[in-house]
């Protein structure tokens, strides 16, 4: 494979890359009008009914409904609504806050540094983004909540704890640690792409290890940083699992939650309320992905396998290597092993409290109880079977989608890449309801809300972006030579890009495979609004057992989520050797 | 987590299959019609019944063990929901739809009941078992009754030391007075503004006590209690510690778990003297039901003695009157009448004015537990 950075096919005015020979467009024209609908159709699918019930009176399934823009007006004057938009800022914000602090300082230390251990800090740093949100606030609360073992341990020795999670800062403290990997990832990445020269150039110039990294390598991750933290900004006000487990009890409503109470939960649920928020928070996502687009522009794209000669230099830590090891031992323990360790500790005891010896409560009574009951093992196979088959479908779709939209002459194909990118801007819950709304519009679907093929089909479409992610780059890097040779042969599009241009793809298709399994495999806020019985996945069960209390079975649960999630991650790096993220 | 001894429910199997025999002798139940024959043989056919509730699959499942005992055919499903209007809001949406539903609603919701009678979305199904009744529990017809919870008090016993512990909602508020301080934030209750469940107990506790009931709400409102949406966390956190004390309590919620002695040992409970919630589980055939008959047979089993005691091993409060505690039930209505006396229950049920007063009492409620 060569590395082709500006072969865009559309190099001739007309749309048609070269002289070729055009076999048999018909076939062509077809597949591609078809996926490019399809893609429209499962995009737009939730979003028109969001829009539509928003600008409605009464429920969209209720009958002589009329067109109002009422609802906008009352959501407004909501009482608290103002304290909510306030909340979900400032927990977004700090989320980001915390999240690009540690992320950088993680990509930096680990990633630039000769500290000790650091490859395998890096690796236990990213675990929290293996893991579901929720999974993590279970985890947080077991440790750190209210009751949890430290906290009392620190009210023993300081007299009180000096966290609380029940409190904005707390809970953008969990946001913040799960989604430090993203900024980590993006640092890295980024960092891996800068040229070493300007460091060595510092270093010449008599610039000590701080004054370069302050005054050449941070600069230099300016734009990896401000694209993550407008992307950790997205996942702080979508969030639902950390404000639901450690906002609600103490009165803070975020967005989400709002959307939540008011849809799911409420006494009174009003259709048009939520459908508003949703269409509000929609707008606020599409504002900032497309500000994303703009901080980064189409640059990075283009640039994955850097050509360099040499590799940036270490900076070297001198007396501080031991002492930056202990924080960074101390952080990874704090916020991933005891975390997750005290969520496998909680699956085999029957209560976990520093007023029972533990010999007393130990037991394996959860898993027996979640064996027995048939919503548990049927939501742990659903969501086997949701990752599996759905992964394998939605990366067949996006396969298709990336070889149309950088491989093909199809007319559409900068539009179908913009549809094809938009469900970025679509967070879950609202996916969720979109989906909920359409399948109850639509007559005929019906049949559909009770299977699985509800969620395959609305986690495809909520991460198309994702799994476009995986694969373009490599189709990128891939000369357009290959295909055009076959094309130059007499072969069609299509025979070209299903005989030549998929199969070399393979490596790519196996990681995107992969990231969708575990994405689907952790995924939760789309399916609240859409399970049905038969149809339950792990995300809503746990969910379902957290409202109950049924703190056993949530640990269980959870333990199973991790080990499936950390089996895949190990094999696919071991055996596939597939990157997960970047 | 909540189990159902193992020893209880076979040795109760076995009962049931010696017993119920006998009585069934001619395939019917006693003092059925004969052209409940004709239900029976439809419902059969019918094979599948599909019911929304909130009640999980431990409550659920004594009482589906003993209808398969009964009606080995039919398939029986249940899905539990969060939310107790979630039941009819689901339903609502899928009927319009067409699309499979609920063939049977069992929720404690009496708003949404009031609204979905309204509605008329309840088939006038008159059950053989309906004579059975006190009219309470049978508020609109078509509309019958599940079990009567009882909302109780818990409270952890290392944080709670004996002789302290409320028997009374003036105690309750004595007690928490007196560790203002040490408290706050850590007492617990269901909020009226979250869910529906909340609002109706407190709504029909005010409705008994008036303005005495404010006052109480007041004084606890200085310890900033935290509202939980259902009994299950507000028992998980009082065992760990996080709460000190909850009132209005689903005992259905705590019973169960109570089989765990080391949780048996922390965790300790009472009635509440003074006024009693009790809350109304309905059980009713939507209109759109797809099984009808199995619906027919499933709500005349819930109501009837032996599905009221299996409600009861599932953990719930059987409603039926005369139906006592023992074999693996601890409380029924008869008993907790004899306990609390009948005139300090508060029935959380179908009134029209918690409708009516819903916003006025949800602006007091805020103001005076300060939530925004």
């Amino acid at each position: 494979m060569t590395l082709a950075p500006h072969a865009s096919p559309a190099a001739l005015p007309d749309g048609r890359t070269d002289a070729l020979p055009r076999p048999r467009a018909g076939r062509d024209t077809a597949i591609q009008y078809g996926l490019a609908l399809l893609t429209v159709v499962l995009v737009a699918a939730p979003l028109v009914p969001v829009l539509y019930q928003s600008v409605l009176d009464r429920a969209l399934y209720d009958t002589g409904q009329s067109f109002t823009l009422a609802n906008f007006g009352r959501l407004f004057r909501a009482e608290g609504f103002g304290l909510v938009i306030w909340n979900t800022f400032v927990f977004a914000g700090l989320t980001t806050l915390i999240s690009q602090t540690l992320g950088t300082l993680a990509a930096v230390l680990f990633g630039r540094t000769d500290m000790p251990g650091a490859r395998v800090f890096g690796e236990l740093f990213l675990w929290p983004i293996y893991l579901s949100a929720l999974v993590l606030s279970f985890g947080w609360y077991t440790v750190y909540g209210p009751a949890g073992y430290l906290t009392l341990i620190a009210q023993d020795w300081l007299g009180g704890a000096p966290w609380d999670l029940y409190s904005l800062p707390g809970m953008a403290m969990i946001a913040g640690v799960s989604q430090a990997p993203v900024a980590y990832i993006y640092c890295m990445s980024s960092a891996t792409i800068t040229d070493p020269s300007l460091e060595e150039a510092a270093r010449v110039a008599g610039a000590g290890t701080f004054r370069t990294l302050r005054r050449i390598t941070l600069p230099l991750l300016m734009p990896a940083i401000a694209y993550s933290a407008v992307l950790n900004f997205t996942v702080g006000l979508e969030l639902l699992a950390i404000p639901l487990v450690f906002g609600d009890p103490a009165g803070i409503t975020v967005l989400t939650t709002f959307l939540y109470n008011n849809g799911v939960a409420s006494a009174r649920p009003d259709h048009g309320l939520v459908a508003t928020a949703a269409v509000l928070m929609l707008a606020v996502v599409c504002v900032l992905v497309w500000l994303q687009g703009r901080l980064l522009g189409n640059t990075r794209r283009f640039v994955t396998l850097g050509g360099k000669a040499t590799r940036p230099r270490p900076f070297r830590l001198d007396r501080l290597r031991w002492p930056l090891f202990a924080v960074s031992a101390l952080y990874i323990a704090a916020t991933v092993v005891a975390p997750i360790g005290a969520l496998l500790l909680r699956a085999f005891t029957s209560l976990l409290s520093p007023m029972v010896p533990l010999a007393e409560v130990l037991t394996t009574a959860n898993f027996t109880n979640m064996a027995e009951y048939p919503v548990y093992p049927r939501s742990i196979w659903n969501s086997f079977l949701i990752s599996a088959l759905g992964g394998v479908i939605a990366t067949a779709l996006i396969a298709l989608i990336a070889v149309i939209v950088l491989r093909s002459e199809f007319r559409w194909r900068g539009a179908l890449h913009y549809v094809a990118l938009f469900p970025r801007a679509v967070p879950g819950v609202v996916a969720g309801i979109g989906f909920f709304y359409a399948f109850a519009l639509v007559p005929g679907l019906g049949g559909l809300r009770n299977t699985i093929w509800i969620l395959i089909i609305a986690f495809t479409m909520h991460y198309i972006p994702v799994g476009l992610g995986a694969v373009a780059p490599m189709l990128m890097q891939m000369s357009p030579d290959l295909d055009r040779a076959a094309r130059v042969q007499g072969a069609d599009w299509w025979t070209a890009s299903r005989r030549i241009v998929l199969p070399l793809m393979r490596p790519a298709l196996v990681a995107c495979f992969t990231i969708l399994f575990i994405t689907f495999f952790k995924e939760y806020t789309t399916a609240i609004f859409l399970f049905a019985p038969g149809s339950e996945v792990i995300g809503t069960t746990l969910l379902q057992a957290w409202t109950q209390g049924e703190v056993g079975l949530v640990s269980a649960l959870a333990t199973i989520q991790v080990l499936v999630i950390g089996t895949c991650v190990t094999l696919a790096r071991a055996v596939f050797g597939v990157r997960l993220h970047g | 987590m909540s189990t159902i001894d193992r020893r209880e429910v076979l040795a109760l199997s076995l009962v049931g299959a010696l017993g119920i025999p006998a009585a069934r002798a001619q395939g019917l139940p006693a003092g059925y019609p004969d052209s409940y024959r004709d239900t029976i043989a439809q419902a059969e056919r019918e094979g599948s019944l599909l019911i929304y509730s909130i009640m999980s699959p431990e409550n659920w499942r004594p009482v589906i063990e003993s209808f398969n005992r009964l009606y080995p055919k039919i398939k029986v499903e249940t899905l539990d929901l969060p939310a107790s209007r979630e039941s009819f809001e689901r339903y609502l949406a899928e009927r319009s739809t067409n699309s499979r539903s609920a063939d049977l609603i069992a929720t404690a919701d009496p708003g949404g009941w009031i609204d979905f009678q309204a509605r008329g979305e309840i088939l006038d199904y008159v059950s053989p078992e309906a004579k059975a009744w006190p009219d309470w529990s049978k508020p609109f017809p078509g509309l019958y009754t599940v079990s009567s919870d009882p909302m109780a008090f818990i409270w952890n016993n290392t944080l709670v030391p004996e002789g302290k512990r409320p028997k009374s909602f003036a105690e309750l508020v004595a007690l928490t007075t007196a560790n203002e301080r040490a408290w706050r934030n850590k007492i617990t209750s269901y909020g009226a503004h979250q869910v529906t469940f909340g609002y109706g107990i407190n709504y029909a506790f005010v409705k008994k006590h008036g303005e005495k009931a404010w006052a109480w709400f007041a004084e606890l409102a200085k310890l900033q209690p935290r509202f939980e949406r259902s009994g299950g966390p507000m028992t998980e956190k009082v065992t760990a510690g996080e709460y000190a004390t909850g009132w209005f309590v689903s005992a259905i919620t705590f019973w169960p778990r109570l089989a765990d002695p080391a949780r048996a040992r922390i965790l300790g409970w009472s009635f509440i003297a003074d006024g009693q919630p009790m809350v109304l589980r309905g059980v009713a055939i939507p209109k759109g039901s797809k099984n009808l008959n199995a619906a027919k047979l499933m709500l005349d089993f819930i109501i009837s003695e032996e599905g009221q005691r299996a409600f009861g091993r599932g953990g719930l409060t059987p409603a039926r009157p005369g139906v006592k505690p023992g074999d693996g039930i601890r409380h029924t209505y008869s008993s907790i009448a004899e306990i609390v006396g009948e005139q300090n229950m508060i029935y959380v049920g179908y009134d029209a004015d918690a409708l009516k007063d819903y916003d006025a009492f949800l602006a007091r409620w805020k103001q005076t537990f300060n939530i925004r």
